[in-house]
């Protein structure tokens, strides 16, 4: 009897590994690049903390973040740490982006430690600027 | 006087929902109209109870597969119809919130989509049990029904997760604790109210049922 919605099972599991190749397959954007979209789209962005823009208001913390030519405010709904001072401190940004104000809502924030990936873009933004 | 009880549980939640879309904390963020905040305190009991019907019918319909108890196959049916109402209102509720946040009612967004798909499903769960005369027959392939299309819930919860849809989730929502604080009263008052119209439901179409064998 109970063999008859063994079915099921596969099916969870086909959905949990398409839902996890979803997540694990998103590409990171430039600020620049955000420039073209024109409706509310989910992004991940990756980008340097601007200097002296980050504070904490009203249970979100806000912030901008830059690759050098342009620049998006981002809001968050948690407290933590970030370079603040030195404007190369690289973040990762994931949430929805609103064109008409230039944020993002982000669903999470992740500070990047100085890997590979990091070390090559940080150089591009140095040169960049 | 029968239902006083009921009725006493539905003017507590009606004001306790209008307080909160009244007085109710919204974080403010000058991103669109905050106060539009204030539906999360309709939008997410609603959807809770929701998925909660949907999930008691799978329950019992997969309980009366296995038990062929009619008193399983009755709570199923009436925790679909509950769980309509209820998902029409999240539906409904989300696509005022959706007009202000993404500037669209409906944009077949992942979770809007998902969401109707599932309602459609139980739409069709009620309509094919009721189109079967034999109450026997229509129990046992509405139970198989009732059990299958639970597969809709599932996706319909992670996809805001898993197909990058624009709906956020609550931990993501900059709210403090006098927010959760109200959100969580909602939701206790609501799902109680639920578990009451549940009850009265399941009363009403129990006795019906015994009347029409009678």
């Amino acid at each position: 009897m109970k063999n008859r919605y063994l079915p099921i099972v596969p099916l969870v599991i086909a959905f949990a590994i398409i839902g996890y190749l979803s997540v694990s397959s998103t590409s990171y954007k430039s600020v620049s690049e955000l420039g073209a979209i024109d409706k509310p789209t989910r992004v991940a962005v990756m980008g340097n903390v601007s200097k002296c823009s980050v504070f904490f208001k009203d249970n979100h913390l806000e912030f901008v973040i830059t690759d050098g030519k342009n620049s998006v405010k981002v809001v968050y709904h948690k407290y933590m740490n970030l370079d603040n001072v030195s404007g190369y401190g690289i973040v990762v940004v994931e949430g929805i982006y609103y064109p008409d104000n230039n944020t993002i809502f982000a669903n999470s924030v992740q500070s990047k430690c100085p890997s590979k990936e990091v070390l090559e873009y940080r150089e591009k933004m140095l040169n960049a600027s | 006087m029968k239902h006083s009880g009921i009725y006493a549980l539905i003017l507590a939640d009606i004001a306790l929902a209008v307080y909160a879309v009244m007085f109710g904390y919204y974080p403010k963020i000058e991103l669109f109209d905050p106060t539009s905040y204030r539906i999360l305190y309709i939008h997410v009991p609603l959807s809770w109870n929701m998925y909660f019907a949907f999930t008691l019918t799978f329950l019992f319909s997969l309980m009366y597969l296995i038990r062929e108890k009619e008193k399983f196959d009755t709570i199923a049916f009436c925790s679909a119809v509950l769980g309509l109402l209820y998902g029409f209102g999240a539906i409904v509720s989300g696509m005022l919130w959706a007009n202000e946040v993404w500037g669209y009612y409906w944009s077949w967004d992942p979770r809007q989509t998902t969401t109707l798909v599932a309602l459609l499903s139980y739409l069709g769960y009620v309509a094919l049990r009721s189109s079967i005369p034999e109450l026997e027959k229509a129990r046992t392939i509405s139970a198989v029904f009732g059990v299958s299309a639970y597969v809709t819930i599932p996706i319909s919860y992670v996809s805001a997760v898993t197909f990058k849809s624009l709906h956020t989730q609550l931990p993501h929502q900059p709210l403090g604790s006098d927010a959760y604080l109200l959100l969580a009263l909602r939701v206790i008052v609501s799902f109680a109210v639920f578990i009451a119209l549940l009850r009265a439901y399941y009363l009403n179409v129990s006795e019906k049922l015994e009347n029409g064998r009678d």
